[in-house]
């Protein structure tokens, strides 16, 4: 027996930020055709609490809402950021930045990064960050929107947000009641599965209610309440090739001019985050617990902040890798219970993101033909590696060999996938990019060459170039560059005139 | 030093001319790097001839004025294909390169348009795409870049004569330093050490080296596969036709922005519309056809003598090995059917430009371009098949073959998914997108299962009101341009 008919009911396991995400994103798609959302989250487990980087696509989200883009800065305390900086990854001492946004332009066809590879086989010692908007403006603190004309190099302008993510769940879980989604504070304590199919029939709520939806949304953390433990899916682990499984995460007092960019300082065990908010500093110490202890990485963690401390150090462990499938019978995974990839370059909330438009295209019916799950987790799963990739090669690219963790990187085997990236940039400074991925050009570049990377050579064709007309054209963008920054105005500046949070009660 | 490579490239046809005005476009200052060997002796074979939208870019990247290469080519312009006979006898559908409709409501148009045709309504997919319905009245206008005017809905290609095609790039990469070699090429002296080719050996005893070599040889592959044996897969299997006549016709009168394919017993037969003449051919699987069969399929009297080719539908193992890049038929061979043939020269050397490497690097920028390549021709392959298999003409032996062949996993899956929900997944390769693959699967009267719930929003009255209110729009639209000839004389093409 198949049921027929469209899907009538959603239920949403968890309050993080991935359900509160889910519940907004549909009611904003399905408009009126589904009769009714509802949230179950419970107060008794709370959420992560953490996650408060993003990538500019986050932009897209908010404007699919329709939300205001200021409100939504000062509901959530956030700031602005325009990349990230990178300290002592490739070696201990050096730092790059991985901007949002482009590199310079072109020059007669040829792509930009050729001619600064060129550039730098004729002598040139400038790095590639003078070429990015973003970098530049980030390191003196700057910030603007990008300009609405396409020919102002303002137009050029990419950024994300820092933000506190307890509040932009709150902020999305108001816009959300407000159309219509009904949330339950309750625990589940049991979800029973239908005999004849083993798809889900009813969450069992700690007062002894059943709950019963056509179609599950699990969003409720690294324990995969539905996903995991009730679907019994595995998991794919992947911390052979990420192998840090722990956090410690505190706040702490601001001290300076509010930075507009994340900064990733890696360490002798992992790495620490330093996420600036308007009333506070976000800090984490991602570490590999084979090779410290909880009270030593809490102790690096204390003794490497910008101000006093708000809190005690809190600790969280996962392990890097993602569900065998996402979307099972009539359940899909988003959030932490899909899987779990350090936040290194902020893509966990992307992927909700992500998620959730699949989701919206490959909507299905009650019939819940297989098809539209294997149609999600293949695009699921390849997304997913394609960001491990990514975050991979912060690793594997380095000099350091001055503890366990780094020896390790540095030496383990990686995906074929990235190995051919790998390859190909050394060999003529070419980037492959792969079809449909996030992280584009620019992004690989950044990485690449912030990491040593070092091409062999560069594309021959920049050869044709005239030489001073190449050294002229590279001068020309970092003086356009210094010029444009020049003009705007401090990010604190811009806050204040815009979107200033009140300070938290 | 400079690190630009020697380029040899081996072929005179359309290929070689191709390859070598790209080439010429980037090495302007560079005169002597490269060159092309072309025995001139075989006398270009009338093929059908159609070249993309893509095209365009590829003019426009070598700075050619494009209503030049139409006055010199005698070419028309190409809104799509007409595709006769395919969906069934009698049955017809057109390819066009255009959206079809709008979005409703952040839905697919597609997607309401399956609700209507399940609910009955609604017109053939095709009245919803201006370039369709433009070509179908014989009209033709560029479309303009503003994205809210419905005349950004639609791209067009050519149909350039294939010989004046030719010297056109001929005589582009001439004037930019590409030196033509006319001696025939005799042998190929390859390295011991496997790392491709060493040297060209041409008639009269002249040795020629290179850092790259681009075979465009053609389906022998002079260079790819007779000096490095890099093997063929063959998909004759999947696309059975395997001979070719051509001919051609004066009669030019109707002179249609479009060119037509008819499907037959054992294959199908194209009309392409030049100025000065009318080009034709019949395209079987001699499987299920011998050639005197085949013969008897030709009109009594054909102006031109008709001539026949075979070929073998399939790839290349590898189009890069070492330092040679196959390019054209030496790359791989897939039937007009599509006209993706001239893209793939074109999306080849484009690649190559992008992935050449420095002396005596590479091995990485061959994997990637393989990888690239391979995705690019196995998508078009798979297109290509697709007007085959949904096809539901029966009671000959060659569409029963057809209809039951087993398909690559990669289509299968696309079929799948498009029979239960109307969703085309995006392949990447740009070749062939969404509006390609739905105008096929519409065509031949192929439907989805189901239609996405959230086309349910809108009630059918309402979605029959906005799909009319489209279509009411872009026939007006389409009215509004001028007559195909109109527009060529214009130009100064007449
Ligand atoms: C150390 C660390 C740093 C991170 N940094 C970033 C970052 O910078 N950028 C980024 O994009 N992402 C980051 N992330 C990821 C990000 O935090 C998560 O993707 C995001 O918060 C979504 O979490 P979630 O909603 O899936 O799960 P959670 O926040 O864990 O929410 C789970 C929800 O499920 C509910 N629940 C669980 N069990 C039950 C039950 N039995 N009954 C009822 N309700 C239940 C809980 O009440 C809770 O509401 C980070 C993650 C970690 C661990
Ligand atoms: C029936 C048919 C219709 C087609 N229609 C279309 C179409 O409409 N659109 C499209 O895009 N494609 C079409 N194609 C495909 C396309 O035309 C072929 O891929 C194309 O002909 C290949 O061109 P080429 O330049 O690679 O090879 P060729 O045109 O075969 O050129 C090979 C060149 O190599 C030279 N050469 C060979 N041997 C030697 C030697 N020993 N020494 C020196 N030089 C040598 C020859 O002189 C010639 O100049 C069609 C193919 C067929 C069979």
């Amino acid at each position: 027996m198949t049921a027929q008919g469209p899907i009538r009911s959603i239920v949403i396991v968890g309050g993080g930020t991935a359900g509160w995400m889910a519940a907004s994103a549909l009611t904003r798609v399905s408009n009126g055709a589904l009769e009714s959302i509802r949230l179950i989250e419970s107060p008794e487990i709370g959420t992560v609490g953490v996650g408060e980087a993003t990538i500019p696509p986050m932009q897209l989200f908010n404007r699919f809402l329709g939300l205001d883009e200021d409100e939504f800065v000062r509901k959530t305390q956030a700031t602005f950021k325009l990349g990230i900086q990178f300290r002592d990854w490739a070696r201990l001492g050096h730092t790059y930045i991985h901007p949002f946004g482009r590199y310079g332009a072109d020059l007669d066809g040829r792509p930009f990064h050729q001619c600064w590879l060129r550039a730098r086989a004729l002598g040139d010692q400038t790095d590639i960050g003078e070429y990015a908007l973003a970098a530049v403006a980030a390191m003196q603190g700057k910030f603007s929107r990008p300009s609405a004309d396409p020919r102002a190099l303002l137009s050029g302008m990419s950024y994300a947000f820092h933000f506190d993510a307890s509040l932009y769940a709150r902020f999305l879980s108001e816009y959300a009641r407000a159309r219509g989604v009904a949330r339950l504070e309750r625990k589940i304590v049991d979800v029973e599965l239908r005999g004849e199919d083993g798809f889900i029939d009813a969450l069992v709520l700690d007062d002894g209610e059943r709950v019963r939806a056509d179609f599950y949304i699990d969003c409720s953390g690294f324990r995969g309440l539905l996903i995991g433990q009730a679907l019994k899916v595995g998991f794919e682990d992947w911390s052979h090739w990420l192998p840090c499984d722990r956090a410690a995460a505190v706040p702490c007092a601001s001290v300076e001019e509010l930075t507009p960019y994340t900064r990733s300082t890696a360490r002798k065990a992992g790495w620490q985050w330093r996420i600036p908010l308007q009333h506070r500093i976000g800090n984490g110490y991602v570490y590999c617990s084979e090779f410290i202890s909880d009270d030593e990485a809490a102790a690096t963690l204390l003794a490497n902040l910008d101000g006093e401390a708000l809190a005690e150090p809190r600790f969280l462990r996962f392990k890097a890798g993602r569900r065998r499938a996402f979307w099972e019978k009539n359940c899909v995974a988003l959030g932490l219970a899909g899987g779990f990839m350090e936040p290194l370059e902020s893509t966990s909330i992307h992927l909700v993101q992500t998620g959730l438009s699949k989701l919206q295209t490959l909507f299905p019916d009650r019939g819940f033909d297989p098809l539209d799950a294997a149609e999600f987790n293949r695009l699921s799963a390849y997304e997913y590696e394609r960001i491990r990739d990514f975050i991979v090669l912060h690793y594997c690219a380095t000099e350091r060999d001055d503890s366990p963790l780094w020896n390790y990187c540095r030496t383990m085997a990686i995906p074929d996938t990235l190995r051919h990236k790998i390859e190909l940039f050394r060999s003529g400074g070419h980037v492959a990019v792969y079809d449909e991925e996030l992280f584009i050009l620019s992004n690989w570049l950044a990485v690449l060459t912030g990491q040593f990377v070092q091409p062999q050579s560069y594309d021959p064709l920049t050869d044709v170039l005239d030489t001073d007309r190449l050294k002229r054209h590279l001068s020309q963008q970092r003086a356009a560059i210094r010029a444009c920054v020049d003009g705007l105005a401090s990010q604190r500046d811009f806050i204040a005139r815009n979107c200033r949070a009140e300070p938290p009660a | 030093m400079s690190d630009l490579p020697s380029i040899a490239i081996v072929g005179g046809g359309l290929a070689g001319w191709t390859a070598a005005a790209a080439l010429a476009g980037e090495f302007k200052h560079h005169a002597g790097k490269v060159s092309v060997v072309e025995c001139g002796q075989d006398e270009p074979f009338d093929l059908s001839e159609e070249a993309l939208p893509a095209t365009r870019l590829f003019l426009e990247k070598l700075g050619i004025d494009e209503d030049e290469f139409v006055r010199q080519t005698k070419a028309t312009f190409k809104l799509g294909t007409e595709f006769a006979g395919w969906p069934a006898p009698g049955g017809t559908f057109f390819q066009p390169f255009s959206q079809f409709g709008t979005s409703i409501e952040t839905l697919g148009f597609h997607q309401c348009w399956f609700k209507l045709r399940r609910h009955g309504e609604g017109s053939p997919l095709g009245e919803y795409s201006l370039a369709a319905v433009a070509a179908s009245l014989g009209r033709f206008a560029r479309p303009v870049a503003d994205t809210s005017s419905v005349f950004s809905s639609f791209s067009y290609g050519f149909h350039p004569d294939r010989a004046l095609h030719r010297e056109f790039l001929r005589r582009y990469a001439s004037a930019r330093s590409v030196r033509a070699n006319t001696r025939r090429l005799v042998d190929v002296a390859v390295r011991a050490d496997g790392g491709g080719i060493d040297a060209l050996l041409l008639e009269g005893g002249e040795r020629l080296s290179a850092d790259l070599y681009i075979d465009c040889s053609g389906g022998a592959g002079l260079l790819i596969e007779q000096a490095l044996q890099t093997g063929y897969e063959d998909w004759s299997r999947f696309l059975p036709c395997d001979r070719a006549i051509t001919w051609s016709s004066s009669k030019t009168d109707a002179l249609m922005p479009h060119s037509r394919k008819t499907a037959h017993e054992a294959g199908w037969q194209w009309s392409v519309p030049m100025r000065h003449r009318t080009g034709h051919g019949l395209v079987c699987s001699s499987r299920f056809l011998d050639t005197s069969d085949m013969r008897r399929m030709l009109p009594e009297n054909t102006e031109s003598e008709p001539r026949s080719t075979a070929f073998v539908n399939g790839r290349r193992r590898k189009m890069w090995s070492g330092n040679c890049v196959a390019l054209g038929a030496a790359a791989g061979f897939l039937e007009p059917l599509e006209a993706a043939d001239t893209y793939l020269v074109q999306t080849g050397i484009s690649r190559l430009l992008r992935l050449l490497p420095g002396r005596g690097h590479g091995q990485a920028n061959a994997d990637e371009y393989n990888r690239l390549a391979i995705i690019e021709s196995e998508q078009i392959r798979d297109f290509l098949i697709l007007h085959y298999c949904s096809s539901a003409r029966r009671s000959s032996p060659f569409w029963d073959y057809c209809r039951d062949m087993e398909l690559p996993d990669s289509l299968a899956a696309k079929i799948e998914m498009f029979k239960s929900r109307g969703r085309i997944a995006p392949y990447g390769g740009e070749a062939f997108s969404l509006p390609n693959w739905l105008s096929v699967f519409a065509g031949m009267d192929v439907l989805p299962r189901r239609y996405h719930p959230f086309a349910d929003k809108l009630g059918i009255a309402e979605l029959k009101e906005r799909a009319e209110a489209i279509r009411a729009a872009i026939r007006q639209a389409a009215n509004s341009m001028p007559d195909h000839r109109t527009f060529l004389a214009r130009i100064g093409a007449a």
